[in-house]
C-alpha cells in the first residue's frame, strides 16, 4: 500500500472511489467498505482497524510517522519491534471482534447502529425500499371501519363482564373506546343478542344498562335501529333461542316504558308488510305488554323477580312466596321452576329453612306430608345440594328455641317430620343424629325450650 | 319409539367382551334410572332396597352379586371369584357397601362402579393421553373417574355432577377416543344450550385432540352461515351447536348424520328450560337408529328424566352430589376502608403483612385491575395481573407463573380468572365486594374435598355495609373484623 494515500484514507473513505482511480491498490478492508454501505464508523476505530493486518503491512503502517526510519529498518528485523507487544503475532489477528463491535470484517458494527436512520440513500441497493422514500407522497389520517362482527368480539366482552359487576358507567366508558359513529345501532343488538344467551337476571341488567347508555352513548334513534336490526335477524336468533321472539317482545315493551324508544315503534311499526312472522309476533307480544291494565308499572318485572343482585331479602320474601303457593296448589313443577327463577343455588338452605319452619308451624300432617315431597323433589332432582339441605336443617335445629316460643308444640312436630324426612330418604345421617331432643330430663321443665334450668332460683332483690 | 331393552344390552355387552358384568348389569340398570329411588344411601340399606324394589326382587340376586365386586373394583380376588362362580348367597352382602358412597368428593351414586383413578389406566389412544395431559389435565375428577369408560365402551349414559366439575371434558375424551380420525365424516354431535357453550366446547375437544389431529366444528350461524356450510364440507369429525341450529344445518343438508355415532345433549336441564324439546327430538329422529346417547346435566328434573327415557336404553347412571366449593374452613374478614381512595393505603399496608404468603386480589372491572396494577408497580410492588386481551392460555401462562412463586400477588377480575383454578391460593382479598353475590364463593370458595384452610379479606367502605351483610346471610357465613394479628392467622 502506498504510503502517500494514508491520510487521505483516514479522514474521508469516499476517497477510495478516487484511489481506485488512480490505480492504487485498496486493501481487503476498504473495498468491502466500498461495496456495502455501512454506517459511517467513528473516526478512531479506523484506524484500530488497520492494527490486525498482516504483518509487513503492518510494518509499512507503523513506519508512516518516520518515512525513513521504516525505508533502512523495515528489511533487518521485523520481529525485533513485535517483541514486547500484545499483539497478534500471526497477521490476521486472533479473530476475535475489534473493541466496541464496530466496523471490520464479520461484524455487524456497533450494537444498535442498524436502528439508526442511513444518511446516504442509495437508489441502486437491493434493498432499497421505493414505496416508503419516496417523496411525493401525502400521508392522511383514516379511521378504519369497523364491521358489525368486529364489533360484536370487542363488545362482547364488555357486556359480559358488565354481567359480573353490574356498573353501567363501566359499559359506556369501555363502549366509548371502541364506537364510531354508525355501529352505534349495533350496540343494542350486541346486548341483546348476548342476553338471549343468558338467564333472566342478566335480561334485566340488559334493560337496565339500554336504557342508562340511552343518551349517553346511544340516542333513541339507535335503540329503534337496533331493535330493528334484531327483528330482521330474528329467523336466525331462533334457531339458537327458541323463545326469542316473546324475550325480544319483552325487550321492546320494556325500553317503551324505560323512555328509551316512543310508543309508536311498537303499536304502529312503519314497515309492517316488510317484516318477518317471528317479528310480528315479537311486537304483538310488546303490544299486548303495553296494552295491560294498570300502567306499565309491572314492565319493572318483565324479567322475574329473581337473580342474584336482588337484596337477600327480597329473595327470602319470594321463597316463602313460592313455598305457600306451593302448600295451596301442591304442584311440585311448577316450584321447582319459581325456584330455578331465583338462580341462587347458593342460597337454597333459606328455602329449607323456611319451608321446615313453615311445617312446623303449621301443625297439620298434611302439610309436614306436602313440604316433605317437595324437599324429597329437590333433592332428587339435585336442585337443592345435600349441603345446603343440611345447613337448611341445621338453621331451624339452631332456632329452635326461638321457635318453641311461638310453636310450643316445635320440638314434637320436628322429631315427627325427621322422622318422616328420614323415611323419604333424603336426609344425610349428620342431620338425622343432630336434631335437638327437648329435653325430657327432670330438670329441665316444660315449655321453657329446653333451657337447662338453674339449680337454684335466684332470689329476686 | 319402542326400544328393545335386550338388544341394546347385547350391543353394550358386544362392544367389550372382556367385560364380564356389563350386560347383567345392564339389564339389571333398568330400574336404577327410574327417578332415583333414593335407596342406598345409608350403609345397611339390604331391608331398605328389599322395600324399595318390590316386583323386582328376581333382580335382585344378579344385581347384588355385581354389587359385590363391583364395588371393589381393585380387589382381585372378589372379581376372579365372581369370574369363576357367579353362585354366590346373599350372607356376605349385607355387610357390603351399598353402590353409593360417601366418598370425598360427594354423595355417589351410580349402577356403574368401575373407578378409574388415572388417565392412563382407562387405555385411551396415545395421541389423545397426550392432549389430555397437553390441556393441563393431571389426574381425572370425580365424574371423569366414573363416566369416561362406559362413554367410551359405547353405552347410552346419565352424567349428573355441577357445573365446573369437569363434565366437559369427561364426553369430549370419550368422543375422540371414540372417533376415527381418518375418515372426514361427522362421527359425534354435541347439543349444547348456548352457542357461547357451544364455543367453549369446541375448544376443549380441539384442544384435547389437537394430537389426534381431529376437527371440531361450532355452528355458530348468524352471518356465517356460508362459513359453516364450508367447514363442514370440508368433513369434520365433530360438530357443535344448539339443537335448533344443528336441525336447520341437517335439513340444509349440509351437515350428515349417517356417519353420526356418538350423539351428546351437554346441559339437559338447561336446553329443556330454554324450550328446546322439540329441536331435540327432532334432530334424534334424523340419527341412525344405533346411535350412542350421552346426556349430562347439572339437575335432573322431570323433564329431564322423561328425555332420558325417551332416547336411552339401560343408561348407566352416574350421579355426583357434590358441592362444588363450600366456604367451611375459610376464615373471613373485612376491612373497614371507609372510602374508595383509601383502599389503596390500606393494600399497601396489608402488603407488608402479607406479603409472606401468596394472595389474589379481586376488582370488579378489567379498568380497575389495570389502574391497580399500575399503582401498585408504581410504588414498587411486585404484582402480576391478568388483562382482558390476554386468550384462556395466556392467563394459564400468568396462572403457573403465580403458582410457581415469580410473583406473590395477582390482580384479576371475576370474568378473567373464570375456569382457572384459584382455589390453591391461601389468601384473596376483595379489593371490590363482588355486586354479584354468588361470586363471592367462587372468588372464596374452595373444593371441599381438599379441605384446604384459607383466608379472605374484604374491603368495605360506608357503601358496601348493606352487601357484606347480605353476602353473611346470603351464606349464611361470619365475616368479622379484620384483627390487628391478622398475619399469625394466615
Amino acid at each position: 500500500m502506498d504510503v502517500e494515500n494514508r491520510p487521505n484514507d483516514v479522514e474521508s473513505r469516499d476517497s477510495s472511489v478516487e484511489r481506485e482511480l488512480n490505480g492504487t491498490v485498496s486493501n481487503a478492508s476498504t473495498s468491502s467498505l466500498d461495496g456495502i454501505k455501512k454506517p459511517l464508523p467513528p473516526e478512531g476505530t479506523e484506524r484500530i482497524k488497520k492494527r490486525a493486518k498482516r504483518l509487513s503491512k503492518q510494518n509499512s503502517r507503523e513506519g508512516v510517522p518516520h518515512p525513513h526510519v521504516n525505508g533502512i529498518t523495515s528489511y533487518v528485523v521485523p520481529q525485533r519491534r513485535w517483541k514486547n507487544s500484545r499483539r497478534s503475532r500471526n497477521g490476521y489477528g486472533r479473530g476475535l471482534p475489534k473493541k466496541g463491535g464496530a466496523g471490520g470484517k464479520g461484524v455487524w458494527g456497533l450494537p444498535g447502529s442498524e436502528l439508526l436512520e442511513e444518511t446516504y440513500e442509495d437508489q441502486n441497493d437491493p434493498n432499497y425500499d421505493s414505496e416508503c422514500n419516496d417523496k411525493n407522497i401525502e400521508l392522511k389520517e383514516v379511521i378504519p371501519e369497523m364491521t358489525p362482527e368486529e364489533f360484536f368480539k370487542l363488545a362482547e366482552p364488555i357486556i359480559l363482564e358488565y354481567y359480573e359487576h353490574g356498573h353501567t358507567h363501566e359499559v359506556a366508558v369501555g363502549l366509548d373506546e371502541i364506537l364510531t359513529g354508525n355501529l352505534r345501532p349495533y350496540v343494542t343488538s350486541v346486548a341483546v343478542e348476548i342476553s338471549f344467551d343468558h338467564k333472566d337476571s342478566q335480561r334485566e341488567m340488559t334493560s337496565l344498562l339500554i336504557s342508562d347508555l340511552y343518551g349517553r352513548v346511544i340516542t333513541g334513534r339507535d335503540i329503534e335501529k337496533g331493535f330493528g336490526i334484531l327483528l330482521e335477524n330474528l329467523p336466525d336468533l331462533i334457531l339458537d333461542t327458541p323463545e326469542a321472539a316473546t324475550l325480544l317482545g319483552n325487550f321492546l315493551a320494556r325500553a317503551v316504558a324505560d323512555d328509551c324508544i316512543p310508543p309508536k315503534y311498537v303499536t304502529r311499526p312503519d314497515e309492517v308488510d316488510t317484516l318477518n312472522e317471528h317479528a310480528l309476533v315479537a311486537l304483538k307480544r310488546a303490544d299486548t305488554l303495553l296494552s295491560m291494565k294498570h300502567g306499565w308499572a309491572h314492565l319493572d318485572n318483565v324479567w322475574g323477580m329473581g337473580g342474584p343482585l336482588r337484596p337477600v331479602k327480597f329473595i327470602t320474601k319470594q321463597m316463602t312466596l313460592l313455598l305457600k303457593e306451593y302448600l295451596s296448589s301442591r304442584d311440585v313443577q311448577e316450584a321447582h321452576r319459581c325456584i330455578r327463577a331465583l338462580e341462587v343455588p347458593h342460597f337454597q338452605h333459606e328455602l329449607v329453612y323456611e319451608a321446615v319452619v313453615m311445617a312446623l308451624e303449621s301443625i297439620s300432617q298434611s302439610a309436614e306430608e306436602a313440604i316433605c315431597d317437595l324437599l324429597k323433589s329437590l333433592d332428587e332432582a339435585c336442585i337443592v345440594s345435600p349441603a345446603m339441605m343440611e345447613q337448611g336443617f341445621q338453621r331451624v335445629y339452631d332456632d329452635m328455641a326461638d321457635i318453641v316460643l311461638d310453636v310450643p308444640l316445635a320440638y314434637i312436630v320436628l322429631d315427627r317430620f325427621v322422622e318422616r324426612c328420614s323415611h323419604a330418604g333424603f336426609l344425610a345421617d349428620k342431620v338425622i343424629r343432630n336434631m335437638p331432643s327437648r329435653g325430657r330430663k327432670r330438670f329441665v321443665s316444660e315449655g321453657d325450650g329446653g333451657h337447662i334450668k338453674p339449680q337454684t332460683i335466684p332470689l329476686r332483690d | 319409539m319402542a326400544i328393545s331393552n335386550m338388544s341394546s344390552g347385547e350391543v353394550g355387552s358386544g362392544r367389550q367382551p372382556e367385560q364380564v358384568t356389563p350386560a347383567v348389569r345392564l339389564d339389571t340398570g333398568v330400574q336404577n334410572i327410574l327417578p332415583m329411588c333414593p335407596r342406598h344411601r345409608r350403609s345397611n340399606t339390604t331391608n331398605k332396597r328389599k322395600r324399595d324394589d318390590k316386583g323386582i326382587q328376581d333382580c335382585e340376586t344378579a344385581l347384588d352379586s355385581e354389587l359385590i365386586h363391583d364395588s371393589r373394583p381393585s380387589s382381585p380376588q372378589n372379581s376372579i371369584e365372581s369370574k369363576n362362580g357367579p353362585a354366590q348367597d346373599k350372607e356376605p352382602y349385607d355387610d357390603e357397601e351399598p353402590i353409593d358412597m360417601i366418598s370425598p368428593d360427594g354423595i355417589i351414586e351410580s349402577n356403574w362402579d368401575e373407578v378409574y383413578y388415572n388417565f392412563d389406566d382407562m387405555s385411551l389412544k396415545e395421541e389423545l393421553l397426550r392432549g389430555i395431559y397437553g390441556y393441563g389435565f393431571e389426574k381425572p375428577s370425580a365424574i371423569q373417574q366414573r363416566a369416561i369408560m362406559p362413554c367410551v365402551k359405547g353405552h347410552d349414559v346419565i352424567a349428573q355432577a355441577q357445573s365446573g366439575t369437569g363434565k366437559t371434558a369427561t364426553f369430549s375424551i370419550a368422543i375422540l377416543q371414540a372417533i376415527d380420525t381418518s375418515i372426514r365424516e361427522c362421527q359425534a354431535l354435541i347439543l349444547a344450550p348456548t352457542r357461547e357453550l357451544a364455543t367453549q366446547i369446541q375448544k376443549v375437544v380441539l384442544a384435547l385432540g389437537e394430537y389426534l389431529k381431529a376437527q371440531c366444528h361450532a355452528c355458530i350461524g348468524g352471518t356465517n352461515v356460508r362459513e359453516d356450510v364450508r367447514k363442514l364440507d370440508m368433513g369434520c369429525h365433530v360438530v357443535v351447536g344448539t339443537p335448533g341450529r344443528v336441525y336447520d344445518m341437517i335439513n340444509r343438508e349440509v351437515l350428515h348424520t349417517n356417519s353420526i355415532r356418538v350423539f351428546v345433549l351437554d346441559e339437559a336441564d338447561e336446553m329443556l328450560s330454554r324450550g328446546f324439546k322439540d329441536q331435540i327430538h327432532d334432530v334424534f329422529m334424523m340419527l341412525p337408529r344405533d346411535v350412542q346417547v350421552i346426556l349430562l346435566s347439572a339437575t335432573m328434573p322431570a323433564d329431564v328424566l322423561e328425555v332420558s327415557k325417551y332416547f336411552m336404553r339401560n343408561p348407566v347412571r352416574i350421579l355426583v352430589k357434590r358441592d362444588e366449593l363450600t366456604l367451611e374452613g375459610i376464615k373471613q374478614f373485612y376491612v373497614n376502608v371507609e372510602k374508595e381512595e383509601w383502599k389503596l393505603g390500606t393494600l399497601c399496608d396489608l402488603y407488608d403483612t402479607l406479603s409472606i404468603t401468596q394472595s389474589v386480589i379481586f376488582c370488579n372491572t378489567r379498568r380497575k385491575v389495570d389502574m391497580l396494577t399500575e399503582q401498585m408497580t408504581l410504588k414498587n410492588f411486585t404484582v402480576s395481573s391478568m388483562h382482558g386481551d390476554m386468550d384462556q392460555r395466556e392467563r394459564e401462562l400468568i396462572m403457573k407463573q403465580f403458582r410457581t412463586g415469580s410473583s406473590r400477588v395477582l390482580i384479576t377480575t371475576d370474568l378473567l380468572a373464570r375456569g382457572i383454578d384459584v382455589q390453591q391460593v391461601s389468601l384473596v382479598i376483595n379489593y371490590d365486594l363482588p355486586s354479584n353475590r354468588e361470586n363471592y364463593i367462587h372468588r372464596i370458595g374452595r373444593s371441599g374435598r381438599f379441605g384446604r384452610k384459607g383466608a379472605a379479606i374484604n374491603f368495605v367502605t360506608e357503601n358496601d355495609r348493606r352487601s357484606l351483610l347480605d353476602i353473611e346471610h346470603f351464606y349464611n357465613t361470619r365475616i368479622e373484623e379484620m384483627p390487628a394479628n391478622v398475619a399469625d392467622l394466615i
